[in-house]
C-alpha cells in the first residue's frame, strides 16, 4: 500500500481485496460443493470525515465487505486497514475504534431492559461507568426510547429493537461505524431521526467516519458524501453523487399525466425523436401516465406542441433530475427489486462496465 | 484504558447479564436447581436397593453435586457460543476489543449462580433428606480441591465453547454425546477405581473424574475407594489446570482464526 | 385424512432432517447410542462397584431393564420440549408453524415419530449392552409377548401425552423449558421405580408414583420380559390386574395431558410468547 500520513491515516483503505467462499463438507463428510466470489479484487479509499454509502443489490459482497472491515471475516486476499491498522494483523486495535450496526440482526438478550443491553455492551468496550451512564441517556433519548428505557427487549416492536441497535452501535462512541443497513424495519419518523443523528455526529466529531450500506436510495443521496457502487464483488464506481450522475447521460426525466382525446392510448414510440414509455393507467381520472428523458439540449415544449397536435390533453406534469436510482440502473443494468429477482434466477448484470 | 481493566469490565458485564437473566425468570429454581439432582438422589436409593455399604451413597451425591457443575460447563459456557451464533449475537462479542475468555469467564460466573443454587439444594437432599455422612475433613483442602477441579473443568469448557466458532450443529452434538460418557468415564456415581486402566487414563484426559475422586478422599479417607493418593491427584490437577488454561487460548485464537476464514464465525444455522 | 397423513408426513421428514442431516449416517447413529449406551454404563459401574453378585444379578437385571425403556421417557420427553425452544430461539420459524394449517398439534406429533424412532433404537442397544457386556439375561422362550407388546404400546401412549404437556409448558415458559423436559425425565426416574423399587420412597412419594402410569408400565415390562417385577409391593397385583391399572392410568393421563396441552397453548397465545426469545 502506499504510505499514508502515518498521524492521519484514511478511515478506511482497501486494497485488491478479495474474497472467496467454498461450501465445503461438514466434519461427517456431508458433501457440499462449489466456490463463490463475493468479493473480486476491490479497491477504495474512505477518508476520515466521511460519510461513505455503498450500493448494491443483494449479494453483491456489501456485508461481506463490512465482515472483513470490521474483523469477523479474513479476506482470501488483499489487505484492508481500519484507522491505519491491518484488519488481519491488528484486529484488535481495529475492533477498539469501530461500531458495528447490522440492520435486521436481533442485538441484545430479549430478557434485558434497553438500558441494561446498552450497559453490558458499554462494558465489552471497557467505557467507564461515570462516561457510560449519561451517552447512553443520550443515545436512548436520540433512538426515541426514553419510554422504553426499563422495557425487555422482547417487548419492543421490530422497529424499537433496530433503534435500540442502532443505539448500541456507539455505544463507544468509535471513530469509524460501520452501519449495515440500519434503518432496517424502521417508520419513517424514526428513520429520518437517525440520518439526522448520523450527519450530526460527524460534524460535531472531527475526523469521525461512517461507511453505510442502504437499499434506500434516498438514504444515500440524503447523507453521503461520496457514493460506491458495487455488484457480483466488484466495485463499479465510487464517486459524489454529483460525480456519478456525470457518469452516465443527463437530461431531464419527464413524466406527464395525459389524456387522449378519444380516451384511448395513442401508438407513439416517440415525440419529436425523444423514446417515451407509457406508464400505468389511472382508470379512475381516465388517464394515463407518459415517462421519457429528455437530452441535454431537448425541447420540451416540441414534446408538448406535438402531443397537442395529436389531440393528447397534458393534465399534469412534472420534472426531475437524475436520480441516485437512475445511475444505479444505468452502472448495474437493472434496478434494486429487479436484480434481486434476477438473482434468485441466477442471470448476470447487463451493460455493467 | 488498560487491557486488563477492559476485560475485567467485559466480564463483569457479561456477568451482570446472565445474573439477571436468572432473576427474572425464577422458574429456575425448579427447573434448573431441584428438579435435576433428583437424578442423583435416584442413584442413591439405586445403592440401596443393591445393599451397597453406606459410603457408596456418599459417592453418588459428590458425585451428582460435581455433574451440576459439569453441566454448567458443556451448556452454560461450551454451547453458549451455539446458541449466539444462532441469535446471531456472536458478530457483536467478536467486534468487541475485549477478550473471548473474559466473555465466557462472564457467562461462566453467571451461570455459576445456577450451579451454586442446584449444589446447595443436592447438599441439602443428600445430607438432610437422604442423610449421607462424612469423615471429619479438612475445609481448606476441600476448598483447594474445588477451587483447583473447577479451574481446570471451566477451562475445558473454554476448549469447547472455541469449537463452536467453526462448527454449529456439530459442535452442539458433540457436547451432547459427551454428557453422559464424560460422568461415566470419571466414575461419577461410583469409584473411579472400579473401571481399572480405563480409570486412569480417563482420569488424566478428563479433570472432573480427578477432581470427584479428590474430593471423595478429602471427605470420606479411605472409604472413597481412590483411585490413587491425594497429593498425586492434587499435583495431576493442577497440572490439568495450566494445561487446559494454555490449551483454551490457544484453542480460541486458532479456532476463530480459522472460522474467520472459512467464513462459519458468524454463519447461522450450519 | 390425506391431508393429516401429509402433514404428519412432512413433520416428520423435517423431524429426520433436524436430527441427522449434520452428519453422516455412520456418526448419526454412532451419536444415537451414546447417550443410552453411556448411561447403561453408569448403571452397570455402579453394579460392579458393590460387587455384582448373582443374587444382585437379579435385582440388577430389572432395574437395567427398567433403565433401557426409560429412553423412551428421556428421549421423547425431551425432545418435544427441545423442539419448541429450537423453533422459537434458535429458527424462529415457530410462528410460521403456528399460524400455517398444519396445526402444532399435528406438526408436534410428526415431529415426534422420529424421536420415537430413535428411542427405540436407543432401548435395544442399552438390552444389547446388557446383554453382551453385563451378563444381564433372560429367557426368551418365558417372554409373555402378546401383553408385552400391548404394555409397550400403552407406554408409548403415555409418554408420548406427556410430551405433549412438557411441549405445552415449553411455549409458556420459554426460559424454563431448556431445562424443564429433562428435569421431568429425572423426577420420573426418581419417582417411577426406574432403577429401585418404588417400595424404597417414603409412603406419600408411593402414593404418586402409583398414580403414574409410568409407574405401571416399567412393572409389567419386567414382568412379561423376566417373569417377574422388582417392586414387592406391586408383585402382589396379578398380571390382568397390572395390565388394568396400567390402562387406566394412561388413559387418564393421556386425557389430561392432552387438555393441559390445549389449555398451555391458548395461555401461552395470551402471553405472547410464541415468538419470544430470551436466550441470555
Amino acid at each position: 500500500m502506499a504510505p499514508d500520513d502515518p498521524l492521519n491515516p484514511p478511515a478506511v483503505e482497501v486494497r485488491g481485496l478479495t474474497r472467496t467462499f467454498r461450501a465445503g463438507p461438514t466434519f461427517g463428510g456431508c458433501p457440499g460443493g462449489g466456490e463463490v466470489s463475493a468479493l473480486g479484487g476491490v479497491n477504495v479509499r474512505i477518508e476520515r470525515g466521511e460519510i461513505f454509502g455503498l450500493l448494491g443489490p443483494n449479494g453483491a459482497g456489501k456485508t461481506t465487505l463490512i465482515k472483513i472491515l470490521t474483523t469477523l471475516l479474513f479476506p482470501t486476499a488483499g489487505e484492508a486497514r481500519v484507522a491505519g491498522y491491518d484488519v488481519v494483523r491488528d484486529a484488535n486495535e481495529v475492533r477498539k475504534r469501530i461500531g458495528l450496526v447490522s440492520g435486521g440482526e436481533s442485538s441484545g438478550y430479549g430478557i434485558l431492559t434497553v438500558r441494561e443491553c446498552l450497559w453490558m455492551f458499554s462494558q465489552f468496550y471497557g467505557v467507564p461507568g461515570k462516561v457510560a451512564g449519561p451517552r447512553i441517556d443520550l443515545l436512548i433519548e436520540t433512538a426515541g426510547l426514553s419510554e422504553q428505557a426499563r422495557t425487555r427487549i422482547n417487548r419492543l416492536s421490530t422497529g424499537q429493537r433496530q433503534r435500540m441497535n442502532f443505539a448500541r452501535g456507539f455505544v463507544s462512541d468509535p471513530d469509524v461505524v460501520f452501519l449495515d443497513e440500519p434503518t432496517l424495519g424502521m417508520d419513517v419518523n424514526a428513520a429520518r431521526a437517525m440520518r439526522q443523528y448520523v450527519a450530526r455526529w460527524v460534524r460535531e466529531r472531527p475526523g469521525r467516519t461512517v461507511l453505510l450500506t442502504t437499499h434506500y436510495m434516498r438514504e444515500a443521496e440524503e447523507l453521503c458524501d461520496r457514493i460506491a457502487i458495487i455488484d457480483h464483488g466488484h466495485l463499479l464506481a465510487c464517486d459524489s453523487f454529483a460525480g456519478l450522475r456525470r457518469l452516465v447521460e443527463s437530461g431531464q426525466h419527464v413524466e406527464l399525466e395525459v389524456r387522449a382525446a378519444d380516451g384511448g392510448t395513442p401508438v407513439l414510440p416517440s415525440l419529436a425523436g425523444v423514446p417515451i414509455v407509457w406508464g400505468a393507467p389511472h382508470p379512475e381520472r381516465g388517464t394515463r401516465a407518459l415517462k421519457f428523458r429528455l437530452p441535454p439540449g431537448g425541447s420540451l415544449a416540441d414534446v408538448l406542441r406535438e402531443l397537442e397536435a395529436r389531440g393528447v390533453r397534458i393534465e399534469a406534469i412534472a420534472t426531475r433530475e437524475t436520480s441516485l436510482e437512475d445511475v444505479f440502473v444505468a452502472l448495474v443494468g437493472r434496478g434494486l427489486e429487479e436484480s434481486d429477482e434476477r438473482e434468485d434466477d441466477g442471470a448476470g448484470p447487463v451493460g455493467a462496465p | 484504558m488498560s487491557t486488563v481493566a477492559l476485560n475485567l469490565r467485559a466480564t463483569w458485564g457479561r456477568t451482570y447479564g446472565r445474573l439477571v437473566g436468572s432473576f427474572r425468570e425464577p422458574t429456575w429454581l425448579i427447573t434448573d436447581a431441584i428438579l435435576p439432582n433428583l437424578g442423583m438422589l435416584a442413584f442413591v436409593m439405586l445403592y440401596r436397593a443393591l445393599g451397597a455399604p453406606r459410603s457408596f451413597e456418599t459417592l453418588a451425591v459428590v458425585g451428582g453435586l460435581l455433574a451440576t457443575y459439569w453441566i454448567n460447563v458443556l451448556w452454560g459456557m461450551g454451547a453458549q457460543f451455539y446458541w449466539e451464533k444462532q441469535s446471531g449475537q456472536l458478530q457483536l462479542y467478536f467486534v468487541a476489543p475485549c477478550s473471548r475468555m473474559a466473555i465466557l469467564s462472564g457467562m461462566a460466573l453467571g451461570g455459576f449462580l445456577l450451579t451454586t443454587a442446584r449444589s446447595a439444594f443436592g447438599l441439602f437432599l443428600g445430607f438432610v433428606v437422604v442423610g449421607v455422612r462424612v469423615e471429619p475433613f479438612s475445609l481448606p483442602a476441600l476448598l483447594g480441591v474445588f477451587a483447583l477441579t473447577m479451574i481446570a473443568l471451566y477451562a475445558l469448557g473454554m476448549v469447547m465453547a472455541s469449537l463452536f466458532l467453526l462448527w454449529g450443529r456439530e459442535a452442539y452434538h458433540l457436547s451432547n454425546a459427551l454428557y453422559q460418557p464424560v460422568q461415566f468415564l470419571s466414575g461419577l456415581y461410583f469409584p473411579l477405581k472400579t473401571l481399572g486402566p480405563l480409570g486412569i487414563v480417563s482420569a488424566g484426559l478428563v479433570p472432573l473424574g480427578l477432581g470427584v475422586d479428590a474430593l471423595r478422599q478429602v471427605l470420606l479417607g479411605a472409604g472413597a475407594h481412590a483411585l490413587m493418593p491425594l497429593r498425586f491427584e492434587v499435583a495431576l490437577l493442577v497440572g490439568l489446570c495450566a494445561f487446559f488454561l494454555w490449551l483454551a487460548r490457544v484453542a480460541l485464537a486458532h479456532l476463530e482464526s480459522l472460522a474467520k476464514r472459512e467464513g462459519r464465525l458468524t454463519q447461522r444455522w450450519q | 385424512m390425506r391431508p393429516l397423513v401429509s402433514r404428519l408426513r412432512a413433520s416428520a421428514w423435517l423431524g429426520l432432517q433436524i436430527e441427522s442431516n449434520w452428519t453422516d449416517p455412520f456418526l448419526f447413529t454412532a451419536y444415537a447410542i451414546t447417550h443410552p449406551l453411556a448411561t447403561a454404563l453408569i448403571l452397570a459401574g455402579m453394579y460392579w462397584a458393590v460387587g455384582g453378585t448373582a443374587q444382585g444379578a437379579d435385582t440388577f437385571r430389572g432395574l437395567y431393564l427398567g433403565s433401557a425403556f426409560h429412553n423412551y421417557v428421556v428421549m421423547v420427553l425431551a425432545g418435544m420440549g427441545w423442539m419448541i425452544v429450537e423453533e422459537r430461539e434458535e429458527f424462529e420459524t415457530l410462528k410460521y408453524v403456528y399460524t400455517s394449517p398444519i396445526g402444532m398439534f399435528n406438526y408436534l406429533a410428526g415431529r415426534s415419530l422420529v424421536k420415537l424412532a430413535l428411542a427405540t433404537l436407543s432401548t435395544v442397544l442399552t438390552l444389547a449392552v446388557g446383554w453382551f457386556l453385563v451378563g444381564l439375561r433372560w429367557d426368551w422362550g418365558a417372554v409373555h409377548w402378546l401383553p408385552l407388546v400391548a404394555a409397550l404400546g400403552l407406554g408409548v401412549v403415555a409418554t408420548v401425552s406427556l410430551g405433549f404437556f412438557v411441549a405445552g409448558f415449553a411455549l409458556v415458559m420459554p426460559r424454563a423449558a431448556f431445562t424443564l423436559n429433562d428435569g421431568i425425565a429425572v423426577a420420573l426416574y426418581l419417582l417411577c421405580g426406574v432403577i429401585f423399587p418404588v417400595d424404597l420412597l417414603p409412603r406419600v412419594l408411593q402414593w404418586v408414583a402409583l398414580a403414574l402410569p409410568f409407574t405401571w408400565w416399567y412393572e409389567a415390562l419386567r414382568r412379561f420380559l423376566l417373569g417377574h417385577g422388582s417392586s414387592t409391593l406391586l408383585n402382589a397385583w396379578s398380571e390382568g390386574a397390572l395390565m388394568g391399572w396400567l390402562f387406566a392410568t394412561t388413559l387418564v393421563f393421556s386425557v389430561a395431558a392432552h387438555l393441559a396441552y390445549l389449555a398451555l397453548e391458548r395461555r401461552a397465545r395470551q402471553l405472547g410468547r410464541l415468538d419470544q426469545t430470551t436466550l441470555f
